[in-house]
């Protein structure tokens, strides 16, 4: 026992007593704080080990009883490679991850220690693990030691508190999901023994799985971090004190209330950036940011992403309360970029990153984002990830198209070892005139998979290697077209009240689609029926045009006589031309839709049209030919897997682009050929 | 003979037979043109009816490229906006650099030996006139020095072969090593670093192999070699002998390359053309840097072809 718990042991009585008004005050406080965690922690670099004490006051929000509790113990899906996390990470085709693996690199976590210190008046001070058992909810896989039961001595009822100690160490792996460490750069998230959620079923509390998240009650912490003395650290939270020990060791004291995760990075290279986010109308914002020194050059891209996000989800959905946000740039290769968790997220970028590509600021707009969905808005990412990962994709491509000027197109070249993509290679080159819109990276991402996945199905429980373009990809593109069809504000209005109503709060799916249809002022169920409860994929297409003058040719009744008419010359003037354009519904997906005629003239001709036939045949008679017809033109249906075929001309223009590009290609086919020549 | 007196002799052989030059670049341009026909129709093809011809006319569009590449099978793969302007030729460096010119576009592979097998044998004739260039008739000298060449030029890659691929099988093999030496290292310089290291040495090999079945070749030619075996070791020991002028004309020349690429980097046309015309001058850029790397290769045979006669009989 160290830090607060051995240099103050009344003070966690003191702090629980606090928790224990918690309950009376909690219509004061912004969130439920009922699961409150004391730790304190060490890191041993040399054994690579992280020892931990703490004590969790507990409170029953649920209107049953319950004599269990039920912890995640994450860091034990690195254990073997029998774990779920494992096997999933195998079945998702990413290889055999154990042939990566070293024996060092594996992590794990054990509990020493559970002891009931109050419940109520009560106290039953019996060592609990020893009755503690393994559990696995969802798969029922013997090895996986990821969720772990204790059973309690006596129910906690409605209403009713506990307080639990628990020791436990943790054997700290090389970086599997964000956490971990590489060289003397270490990132601990879900890193602690974590409550499940007791919710109306019982306990919510999945297995760690390679494609999900978290999920956990908001609370306070106070948690004592002990690490080498001149090492650089960030957390969830404001640091409220540090002392240096005898042994060469500082202690960081960290405090944040009504959060629902707890995360830290210590490394001895970190250099440390700080400036204050104040847009009118907003609470200002303290931006903490612990950058790699030779990122440096790009602190302010990184600062400026976070107000971004800052501003424009705070106007949108609702301010940041906190006050404080940490920044991390993570160390090369870390494998900890790109992550959220709550005051505290992690970015990612490289020495050679030109302005106008994609990061740092994506990945640094995303994670900053995540703060409001996700760290705001609670909802369970085991079983519903599309609704922070997907809202909050959606969020991050309207902030970036609303702050920054179009993305263009890069290619990196020269790879670091044990990469094959280019996406991390060393050395980028940009492509000036070669704009990539930020939602086409989440349509092709979509495109392969659209139909795999209802995302009804619990995330958990997707096939491999879908999340991604189910939760992020699919999310944010019908989000998108909500936008294109209802409106802005209407789209605005209902994430609005989504954020307000649910923030600290753990929302369904369900929660979401009643504010959709409440503050639409429809009932969208037609529409989420196809996007949530299927997976129907959507495809108009324009099947065929024609254009032809109107007048019959071959035998005519004229003046009651039957006569023989030729076509007439497509030149002469006054002649009306019938158009026929045949428009194809061919993917299950039913959505209104415009068809837009453009005729030679310039003159246009819109048709709305539900969409839910299998075809429309729309004929028009105009003095004009037609020049080309398109369904959906303003592309509000951006989940439409096919646009090309949304369009057609009378006349086909293909020439000039295919020879244009071909001629590129061949240019490059050309100097391919020749540097075959090198080896002959 | 100077590395430069050498260069200045191969670049003027070079530029004094502007047939030869004219030559290569067209039968480079021909086994090209049927495949670009290929691609053409399949970007036609995708393309069809639709109005994202405007796009792809006045730009790119990469909501068609994603649809396209989604589809793409056989050579369509290869297919991508990144070799507009200098990026084809930066794709092609990267893939020689690392071995995957061979299996990134396997669908091309078989064109691409059938190609370099058409080089082999033109090889002869255009050694044999750099080496000769006094001797009449050489319209028939050259079809008949290539006819004489091609085989034992052919025996000369297959044992140059064999290095190539241990080569990249020790690129490889660095690389997983690097991989697990710098895996606990927390800066991207030194990972850079390495990781150049190892990019560096492997041209290095390949470039010394390069060079060294580049005067075995020529070695076969003035000396009328017919073991190749003995003409390869002939190679590399005219190289190991004449270190500082075998390597100083070939990264010199090398470097001027480098030099004509960063100046092609700045002038090379992007994306932007949507007329016929525009789209044939932007080709015709293309074709000229393709002839200009041509004329330093050719430059390069002149002067070693050069140099070789020179220092060979000491």
């Amino acid at each position: 026992m160290s830090g607060w718990c051995r240099a103050v042991p009344g003070a966690i009585l003191l702090l629980g007593s606090a928790f224990g008004l918690a309950a009376q005050e909690q219509e004061t406080h912004p969130s439920p704080r009922n699961a409150n965690y004391t730790i304190d922690v060490r890191l041993d670099p040399e054994s690579r080990t992280l020892d931990g004490h703490q004590t969790l006051r507990w409170r029953n929000t649920q209107d049953r009883p319950t004599d269990e509790l039920w912890f995640h113990l994450y860091w034990n899906a690195w254990r073997n490679d029998r774990s779920t996390w494992m096997l999933q990470r195998r079945l998702a085709g990413r290889g055999d991850p154990v042939d990566e693996i070293r024996e060092e690199d594996w992590g794990s976590i054990e509990v020493d220690s559970i002891r009931l210190l109050s419940h109520g008046d009560d106290a039953d001070p019996r060592e609990l693990v020893t009755v503690a058992t393994f559990a696995a909810p969802d798969d029922e896989n013997p090895h996986d030691r990821s969720v772990l039961v204790v059973p309690l001595p006596a129910p906690v009822g409605p209403g009713e508190e506990i307080e639990v100690e628990i020791a436990w160490r943790a054997k700290i792996p090389r970086t599997f999901a964000r956490t971990g460490y590489r060289g003397d750069y270490y990132f601990f998230a879900h890193w602690f023994p974590k409550l499940g959620v007791f919710e109306g079923d019982g306990w919510n509390c999945h297995q760690y799985h390679a494609t999900t998240e978290y999920y956990s009650d908001y609370g306070n912490y106070r948690v004592a971090m002990t690490v080498p003395e001149d090492w650089v650290l960030g957390a969830t939270g404001l640091e409220v004190d540090r002392t240096a020990n005898t042994d060469g060791t500082a202690t960081h004291f960290y405090e944040q209330e009504d959060v629902h995760a707890f995360s830290w990075t210590t490394s001895p290279d970190f250099d440390v950036r700080e400036a204050r986010f104040e847009v009118g109308g907003l609470p200002p914002v303290d931006m903490r940011l612990l950058i790699q020194p030779e990122h440096l050059g790009q602190a302010e891209r990184h600062l400026t992403a976070t107000r971004a996000a800052l501003e424009h989800y705070g106007k949108w959905y609702g301010p940041y309360p906190y006050g404080h946000v940490t920044v991390i740039d993570p160390a090369y290769g870390s494998g900890s970029g790109g992550m959220e968790y709550p005051t505290f997220f992690t970015c990612g970028t490289q020495i050679f990153n030109p302005f106008g590509g994609d990061r740092p600021e994506s990945v640094t707009v995303h994670e900053a984002g995540h703060q409001f969905w996700y760290g705001l808005v609670g909802n369970n990412e085991f079983e519903d990830a599309w609704l922070d990962e997907g809202l909050n994709t959606f969020s991050t491509i309207r902030t970036l198209e609303t702050v920054y000027p179009p993305r263009k197109l890069v290619r990196r070249y020269v790879a670091p070892p044990g990469q094959t993509s280019s996406r991390y290679a060393f050395f980028p080159v940009m492509f000036h005139d070669i704009e990539v819109p930020r939602i086409v990276d989440r349509l092709d991402s979509y495109r392969s998979s659209a139909s795999v996945d209802d995302p009804s199905t619990a995330t958990f429980r997707y096939f491999p290697e879908t999340a991604g373009s189910i939760s992020y990809a699919k999310t944010a593109l019908w989000l998108g077209t909500l936008e294109r069809h209802l409106g802005w504000e209407t789209l605005q209005a209902i994430l609005s009240t989504f954020f307000d109503r649910y923030k600290f709060a753990h929302p369904t799916p369900e929660d979401f689609f009643a504010v959709a249809d409440e503050m639409s002022g429809q009932d969208l169920g037609w529409f989420f029926d196809q996007v949530h409860h299927g997976s129907v994929h959507f495809d108009y297409a324009i099947a065929s045009v024609t254009s032809v003058p109107a007048e019959p040719t071959g035998l005519v009744e004229r003046d009651g006589e039957l006569v023989i008419t030729e076509a007439p010359d497509d030149g002469d003037d006054g002649l009306i031309y019938r158009t026929e354009v045949m428009v194809r519904r061919l993917g299950g997906g039913i959505f209104p839709v415009d068809i837009l005629l453009v005729f030679e003239d310039g003159q246009e001709m819109l048709v709305p049209w539900s969409g839910g036939t299998r075809s429309r045949l729309v004929v028009a008679e105009r003095p004009a030919r037609l020049d080309f017809a398109i369904v959906d033109p303003e592309r509000t249906l951006l989940l439409d897997l096919n646009y090309t075929n949304n369009s057609r001309r009378l006349d086909s223009q293909s020439a000039v682009p295919a020879t244009k590009w071909a001629s590129k290609w061949m240019v490059w086919f050309q100097d391919m050929l020749s540097t075959f020549t090198f080896f002959m | 003979m100077s590395i430069f007196g050498a260069a200045i002799r191969g670049f003027g052989a070079t530029l004094g037979s502007p047939r030869l030059v004219i030559g290569l670049w067209l039968v480079n341009l021909v086994v090209a043109l049927p495949v670009a026909g290929l691609m053409g129709a399949s970007i036609g093809s995708a393309v069809g009816g639709s109005v994202v011809d405007e796009n792809l006319r006045d730009g790119f569009d990469m909501y068609w490229f994603g649809e396209y590449r989604e589809e793409a099978r056989g050579i369509e793969t290869s297919f991508t906006p990144t070799l507009t302007g200098a990026g084809a030729f930066y794709n092609n460096l990267e893939a020689w650099s690392n071995g995957r010119l061979f299996s990134e576009y396997l669908p091309l592979v078989g064109v691409g030996i059938l190609y370099g097998l058409l080089w082999s044998f033109l090889m002869g004739g255009v050694l044999d006139r750099f080496a000769r260039p006094s001797e009449s008739a050489v319209r028939a000298r050259f079809a008949q020095a290539s006819g004489i060449y091609f085989f034992r030029f052919l025996r000369l890659a297959l044992i140059s072969a064999v290095l190539y691929f241990l080569i990249f099988w020790l690129h490889r093999w660095m690389f997983d090593w690097l991989e697990s030496l710098t895996r606990d290292m927390t800066r991207e310089w030194s990972v850079l670093w390495s990781s150049l290291s190892v990019y560096l040495l492997t041209a290095f090999l390949l470039t010394l192999v390069h060079m060294s079945f580049g005067y075995a070749k020529i070695a076969t030619v003035v000396e009328n070699r017919r073991v190749m075996l003995l003409a390869a070791l002939r190679g590399l020991g005219f190289v190991l002998s004449f270190p500082g002028k075998t390597f100083g004309l070939y990264y010199g020349l090398v470097a001027v390359g480098a030099i004509m690429l960063a100046l092609y980097s700045v002038v090379a046309p992007g994306a932007g053309q949507s007329h016929f015309v525009t789209i044939f001058l932007a080709f015709l850029v293309g074709q000229l840097f393709l002839i200009a790397k041509l004329i330093m290769r050719l430059t390069l045979y002149g002067a070693q072809t050069n140099l070789f006669k020179a220092l060979a009989s000491r």
